[in-house]
This record gives structure tokens, sequence and C-alpha cells, in this order.
């Protein structure tokens, strides 16, 4: 049934560009000039740093890092306020992890300028200390909202929640982790303490809309899009029971949107939920456009097959 | 040719004398060479000017250093393997190296290999060549081989939950056959007794509770510590001619 109701919502929010629900950028009565905000996004790179081979396979030729470069790089030399964001899963699927163990994935990231990054459960393939060598070679944070790392080597390392400033834009990141146990071995994640998505997202969002004053908050979610089972929780779920997400860039279920999704949440303003495939496939684009004393306008929404 | 006018340096101006006597004197043949080494020289030049795309530069000594140990040619595959649900091709030739490798590396026969699907991580292996790299990308976890005793009862919840989660890659040893409420499970050519135990391949990912099977945590097991990949990769490299049999890759599990 759950399941139902989120296609029908789907379907029903599919098309047509919306108007963000705050219009927290009306402060100031001068009048300037209008603000555009590219957000780019990508989800489960799993290590594919080179194209697919050309063996005759589904994706032959596709994704590879330098076309994304070359994509990100013609996008920032037309525009001021880029984002680039990472939804988890860096690792896994390529001898590149194997062998070097995600230096090589994050001095890339690196190197494309990403902004901020979430954790998948695949990040804790090499466990917490894994990780924590390797995010030494990223020069951008990483945020997760949902897991309590206090007692592991990750408390103060990645982040509960992050605030980044695009001209005058406040932007404020959550993020949220998928449930651990069954699918990540305890011997990989010891001392980290998962907590319920929705009610952090909740507590989480609030706190960037009310007390940081946030012009926009989205989400960075590994929860996974949607999921067969229905007692699952997943972003369309997470969308239609949140109050001040605008909104959600997922992963972990590799799906592939020809269009971000638009759902109403709890307050019946519009979220936006998309996800990029995996494997670098896919280049995800949100424009929005923000105007003094009028509410953020969605003005772009684009996957980009690479 | 313009800087000879306002450089007055001597050689390059005797060079340039050469040169143009040499297209009066020369052969059509000489022109030719003279150009395409020009050419060659601009190009070279050229590509030394521009700054190296620095993503490649980036990747390339990984890359080198991967190719070295990833690029060796184990297997040359003749036929398309693909990963599809409930269980295809890439699971089924998977599954049959490892129950072949398996039925070597134990003292008690093996009975069947089972493989969560989300364990193999590459959609299709091209007919071709298979290198060390390839096993990898189809199976980069460092999931380890368990033998593991299981009654009839436990592999039929086994089975059921596999189904329910829409169908695991298994070795030739095993068919299942859902169609509607009936199940039926033959091993080895048998139908499944619920009282037998059975002795099963499995990797230790589900062996201690992946994917929501934490019934088998506390089965008894054996652990080789080998890697799964490991295993194929050497299974490959001993038995270069390892084919699965046509009638061996149709379908092992039907949900209907």
């Amino acid at each position: 049934m759950q399941r139902k109701k989120f296609i029908k919502n789907v379907a029903l929010g599919v098309g047509g560009f919306c108007a963000m629900p705050h219009s927290l950028f009306s402060m100031g009565t001068e009048k300037k000039e209008p603000i555009k905000l590219v957000i780019l996004h990508t989800n489960d790179q799993h290590s594919r740093i080179d194209p697919f081979p050309m063996d005759g396979g589904k994706f032959q030729g596709n994704g590879g890092v330098a076309k994304r470069a070359s994509l990100i790089d013609d996008i920032r030399a037309e525009n001021e306020h880029v984002l680039l964001l990472d939804c988890g899963d860096i690792f896994q699927g390529t001898p590149y992890f194997n062998l070097f163990n995600g230096e090589l994935e994050m001095k890339l990231m690196s190197k494309l300028g990403y902004d901020l990054g979430t954790m998948g459960n695949h990040d804790f393939d090499i466990g917490i200390e894994g990780f924590e060598n390797a995010i030494n070679y990223a020069n951008f944070p990483f945020v997760v909202s949902n897991y309590d790392f206090s007692k592991t080597p990750l408390r103060n390392k990645v982040k509960p929640f992050h605030i980044i400033k695009k001209g005058p834009i406040k932007i404020g990141f959550l993020g949220l982790g998928i449930r651990l146990e069954g699918l990540v071995p305890d011997s990989l994640c010891e001392g980290v303490v998962y907590q319920d998505p929705i009610a952090k997202a909740r507590e989480v969002s609030k706190y960037l809309k009310e007390q940081e004053n946030c012009d926009l908050v989205i989400c960075l979610s590994h929860l996974g899009y949607l999921f067969r089972n229905p007692k699952l929780v997943c972003d369309l779920q997470l969308a239609v029971e949140s109050h001040d997400i605008d909104i959600i860039l997922g992963g972990h279920t590799h799906t592939f949107l020809d269009q971000p999704t638009i759902l109403k949440n709890q307050q019946q303003n519009q979220v936006i939920v998309n996800q990029a495939g995996w494997a670098g496939l896919v280049l995800g684009r949100i424009d929005i456009n923000f105007e003094y004393g009028k509410r953020p306008s969605v003005t772009k929404l684009e996957n980009k097959n690479l | 040719m313009q800087t000879i006018t306002t450089n007055p340096n001597s050689h390059k101006y005797w060079f340039v004398l050469l040169v143009v006597t040499s297209l009066f004197f020369g052969s059509c043949n000489h022109q030719y060479v003279m150009a395409d080494q020009k050419a060659q020289y601009y190009k070279e030049a050229l590509s030394n000017e521009q700054p190296k795309d620095e993503i490649e530069t980036l990747i390339s000594p990984f890359r080198k250093q991967m190719d070295s140990t990833m690029g060796t040619v184990i297997y040359k595959n003749d036929i398309l393997l693909e990963k599809k649900r409930p269980e295809a091709t890439l699971g089924r030739w998977f599954c049959d190296i490892i129950y072949a490798a398996a039925n070597e590396m134990s003292e008690e026969p093996i009975d069947f290999v089972i493989q969560n699907h989300g364990g193999i991580r590459i959609p299709s292996i091209s007919p071709g060549d298979v290198t060390i790299g390839k096993i990898y990308e189809l199976m980069p976890f460092d999931n380890q081989l368990v033998f593991m005793k299981l009654t009839g009862v436990e592999v039929e919840e086994l089975i059921r939950h596999t189904i329910s989660l829409g169908g695991w890659p298994v070795s030739q040893s095993l068919n299942i056959n859902k169609h509607g409420n009936s199940l039926k499970i033959k091993i080895k050519g048998e139908e499944l007794s619920q009282t037998k135990i059975y002795y099963i391949g499995l990797p230790d990912y589900v062996a201690n509770g992946g994917d929501r099977t934490a019934f088998l945590v506390d089965k008894p097991r054996v652990v080789p510590k080998k890697l799964l990949r490991s295993i194929a990769i050497d299974y490959l490299m001993m038995h270069p001619d390892f084919k699965v049999k046509e009638e061996d890759l149709k379908g092992r599990v039907i949900i209907q």
C-alpha cells in the first residue's frame, strides 16, 4: 500500500518545475541581482575511475572520472555558484580500491572540487580506520547525522551537519546513513550507533532552518530510493515524512531517474528527490534561482548521462 | 621566418637559407619530408606546451601499478555471462567454479554452493579475455568461503529466504522450482529430504547474517580461510579449460 501511494505521488509530482517552500532569501530591501545555484551530485561511484571497458558490455565506454571532470569544468566556467556533492559508496568495485584502499578515489574527488560527501555502507568495507586513513587524502568534509561516531576514531572527523555559503546563500546539509546491521559486518563498524534516520532528519533539518537560518536544506542520503520491502526506510518515505528538507540527494539503490521526483512533505511543501544511477554514469543537476523577496525556484532539473 | 629580419642571429639565418635553397633545388619528395617533419615538430611542441590533463596525470601511476598485477589474462570466456534475477549465466558460472574448487578443498563432498545476488558486482562478462582484475570486479569484497552443515529443514528456510529476496545464484547441483505455493527443491538430482544433513558452500557474509540471514549465524561450519575471489582466480588458472556445459546454463531457480 505504502509503495502504491508513493508511486501515485511520484506520478503526480513528476513534470513541471517547482517553487521551493521557504522564502528566507528575502532579507534586505535593496534590489540585488538574482543568484543561481547549481547543485551537482553523484552516488555509488564504486571506485569506477576509468570508463567501462569497450567489451560489448551494457555500459561500455560510459562513465570515467575524466569525462565527469571536464563536464564539471564546463559548468563551473558558466556558473559562479556550483555545489558538487556525493551520496556515498565511493569505495569498492574495481581493483583500484583493493590495491590502494581509497587513496585514489579521495584524491580525484578532491581534484574535482567536491564540496561534501556522506558515507555509504561500502565506505566501511576496510573498517573505520580504513575510511579514516582514506579521508586524509580528501580536502572536503563528510556529513552523517544518524550515525553516532562518538565511540569511534571518526568522532570529530565525520560531521553531524554542515553549512556551506555560496555568495550570500547559506546552504545547510544533513547526511543519512543506512541501517548497518546485517549489511556491514560488526567488526568493520564497531562502536557506530545507528539512529532512526527520519527522527534525526527532522531534528537536524529543523535546526538548520530555524537556528542557522539556512536558505536551503539539502539531505545527502544513502538510505535508498525505494525498496520492494515497504518496512525499509527510503528517500521517498523520508520526503513525505519530513518538514524542513528541500532536496534529498540519494544513493544505495543505484537508481537511474530520467528526472528527479517531486513529492510533498508534511507541510505540503515540495521536496525534490534525486539519484544519479551509479559508477559515475550520471551527473545529477538541480539549478535553483534565488531572487530577493521571492521564493527560490527550480530552473533546471537534468540527469546527464556520462 | 619573420624573426629573421629582427634577429641577426647568424646560424638561424644560415639555416633558413639552407631551407630556402633546398626548397629551390630539392626534389618534391624532399619538400614532403620537410613538411612532415615540421608538422611532427609542431605537434610535439603543442602537446608539450599544453598542460597535461591533470586527472589523467593523477590516475596514470595508479593505473600502471594496477595493470601490472591485475592485467594478467587467466581465462578465455566464450559466451556472454550476465547477472540477472533470479539468477543467470554469470552467477551460474561463478557458483560452478566455487562448487568445483570447494569439492577439491573439502574432505567431505559439498552438496551445493549458494551466492548472494548482491555479492556479484558486475552486470556482465563479455566473451573474450578474463583478467585477474575482472574477477576482482566481479567479487571485490574480501568474502571468504564457508562450509556449513544444515538440515533439510534449514536448507529449505534458506532457500525460501533467497526467493523472498528475488532469487540468488546457485551451483548446478541445486534446482529450485517455486510455482505459487508449491516449492520443489532438488539437490544433486534428488528431492530435498527434511531430515538429511547437507554440507554447503556459501560466502561468510551470508553465513554471518548478511542479507538478513541471522538464522545461519549459529550453524556449525568450517572456515578454510580463503577468499572466494582467490579461490576463483586460482581455480581458473589451474583449469583454463573450465566450461559450464550448455545444458547446465539453463535456469536453476525458477520462480513463478
